[in-house]
């Protein structure tokens, strides 16, 4: 018999979290690019970007995962919080 | 005259960029957290959360070390924000410094110059006051340049302090190896020569396709190398823009090899039958000679003038930017919205020439057509095909298709609310458009007026680098 502890409110925003999380990373670099004028004309311009920008396999493999976590997360919480609904109003004596 | 150049940069923004980096790894660092409570089953204990846990596998120790290269980044920028901003006051008093004693020197000498000249050997003391005075000014600008490249030094010193740093937050194992790099940097190399090959055509059109072909069959090449080494893209990804080249190409040739020594159908005279291949010949020449990509190719003629409407009303559809004349407006409209209708024609005129030169040659024009409705067709679908994954990604696309006994949505909801993320309120607030038929099923069913649906917002995406601003928070 499966034992069950679910916070279906966490698993949903956990999963919106995961698909923000995953589409912040795929726009990081462009973004921090885009601002590191502020640095001045030095080394340390080029050194930002090159620090945000050069692990891109890893980000969008990270990307890619988290956003499939999301989207599975969000849907599996969002299920929850129906059938949730659904049952409280079932077992309080309305129409469901 | 000498300016002393200022230094450039501006440190609130460096703060400002620090703060967002310091943020986006908070961000990253607390889902890494929350995932990794949920690999021991805190709050999402049961089957399906261990069938998620599994799939975990890894992703928080990426965001763990990606949270710990954001924060270090943070702390150098922090740093250097603060050298900067020194460096920069101390170069702008100094280049105020040098500007007023240099002015004043100006004006000493322009005084020493007005005064009257007394014979060789003879100096008034007035001249000779002036004099020790300019030797002040002068020494005073050659303070505030010593000043200046001395603020200028501390500033390189700061930013080589600052790239070391930054560079030293590179040294793990989330950099990209090696051959990725060279992969990435040689599709990058092979786009942009791409994008010249045109101005590569100038030495000629044989150099300007070779050029195309062969950059786009390189960077295709990186990129099937990227999808089977690191799975990153898929295959036909990978060949889709060599393959569409060469089609569209194919498709040309076909069309003019099917036009060759052909004449249009109102002109009389003898028609040339040619072999296949001295089809192919001269359908590849007269291709070349008006391809896109050939620079020597012949300048279209002016377009046909296009008479405005008699009505003088604007053609429907059509929004009129400030400054351009409705005249000019309608005649851009009506030229674009008749330029289907020319393709169409077009095709029909080649249609009648290729009919002339034989079966042959209406065998090339229609495999010609038909390249360029599949490729366009498939265009379409893939573009079809990207529109439905992004809506789906963000929660609007409708997943939710009514049965037949399902009652009908309501027909006045806003489209505003539609999405997942707008909030429930209640049975009367409008639901998102995914859930239409459950919200419609709930109404019909008579859900009572004071219960409110659980919530789940999606957290706003603020400033920079891209990532949310804001950490997470979880009920």
């Amino acid at each position: 018999m499966a034992i069950m502890h679910i916070s279906a409110d966490a698993v949903a925003a956990l999963g919106a979290e995961l698909g923000a999380l995953a589409g912040g990373l795929l726009a990081a670099p462009e973004a921090a690019a885009a601002d590191s004028w502020a640095l001045g004309h030095g080394e340390s311009a080029d050194e930002l970007v090159a620090l945000l920008g050069n692990w891109r396999h890893e980000r969008l493999r990270l990307a890619e995962r988290l956003d499939s976590l999301g989207q599975a997360a969000r849907s599996a919480g969002e299920a929850y919080v129906e059938v949730e609904s659904v049952q409280t109003r079932r077992m309080s004596g309305g129409v469901v | 005259m000498t300016i002393l150049a200022p230094i450039e940069g501006d440190p609130d923004e460096v703060l400002r960029l620090a703060g967002d980096l310091d943020a986006a790894g908070e961000h990253l660092a607390s889902s890494a957290r929350v995932l990794a409570s949920l690999d021991v089953h805190a709050s999402w204990a049961s089957p399906a959360g261990d069938a998620f846990a599994r799939r975990i596998d890894g992703c928080p120790g990426v965001m763990t070390m990606a949270a710990r290269r954001y924060a270090a980044a943070a702390a150098a920028l922090r740093t250097f924000a603060g050298e900067l901003r020194a460096c920069q006051s101390e170069a702008t008093r100094a280049s105020r410094a040098h500007e007023v004693a240099r002015l004043n020197d100006e004006r000493i000498q322009g005084l020493i110059d007005a005064l009257p000249d007394t014979g060789v050997g003879v100096e008034v003391p007035a001249r000779a006051a002036l004099r020790a005075k300019q030797i002040d000014e002068q020494a005073a600008v050659a303070q505030a340049a010593r000043q200046h490249t001395s603020a200028w030094a501390d500033y390189r010193r700061a930013d080589r302090r600052c790239a070391r740093a930054l560079a030293e937050c590179s040294h793990d194992t989330l950099t990209d190896s090696l051959p990725y790099r060279f992969l990435q940097g040689r599709i990058r190399l092979d786009e942009r020569v791409a994008s010249a090959a045109s101005w590569v055509g100038r030495a000629g059109a044989r150099q300007a396709a070779l050029a195309t072909l062969g950059a786009e069959a390189d960077a295709a090449t990186s990129r099937l190398m990227l999808a089977w080494f690191y799975d990153e893209g898929s295959a036909t990804e990978a060949l889709r823009g060599p393959a569409t080249t060469v089609l569209l190409d194919g498709a040309g040739l076909l069309r003019m090899a099917g036009m060759a020594g052909g004449l249009l159908a109102k002109q009389a005279g003898p028609v040339r039958y040619l072999s296949p291949r001295q089809r192919a010949v001269e359908g590849w020449r007269d291709y070349v000679a008006k391809a896109s990509w050939n620079p020597h190719r012949p300048k279209p003629a002016n377009p046909p003038a296009v008479r405005p409407h008699p009505s003088g009303v604007p053609v429907a559809g059509v929004v009129r930017p400030v400054g351009v004349s409705a005249a000019t407006t309608r005649a851009k409209a009506a030229v674009r919205q008749s330029a289907p209708v020319q393709e169409v024609r077009g095709y029909l005129d080649d249609w009648a020439i290729a009919t002339r030169n034989g079966r042959g040659s209406q065998a090339l024009m229609a495999a010609s057509l038909g390249i360029r409705v599949a490729d366009s067709a498939t265009g379409k679908a893939a573009k079809a095909q990207r529109y439905a994954d992004t809506a789906r990604a963000f929660g609007v696309a409708p997943e939710f298709r009514p049965g037949p006994g399902t009652p009908p949505t309501e027909p006045s909801q806003p489209p505003a609310q539609q999405g997942p993320q707008a909030p429930r309120t209640g049975p009367g607030s409008a639901a998102p458009q995914r859930d239409t038929g459950r919200a419609a099923t709930r109404g019909a069913r008579g859900q009572g007026a004071g219960e409110q649906e659980p919530t789940c917002e999606r957290p706003v995406l603020r400033g920079i680098p891209g990532l949310p601003s804001a950490p997470p928070t979880y009920p």
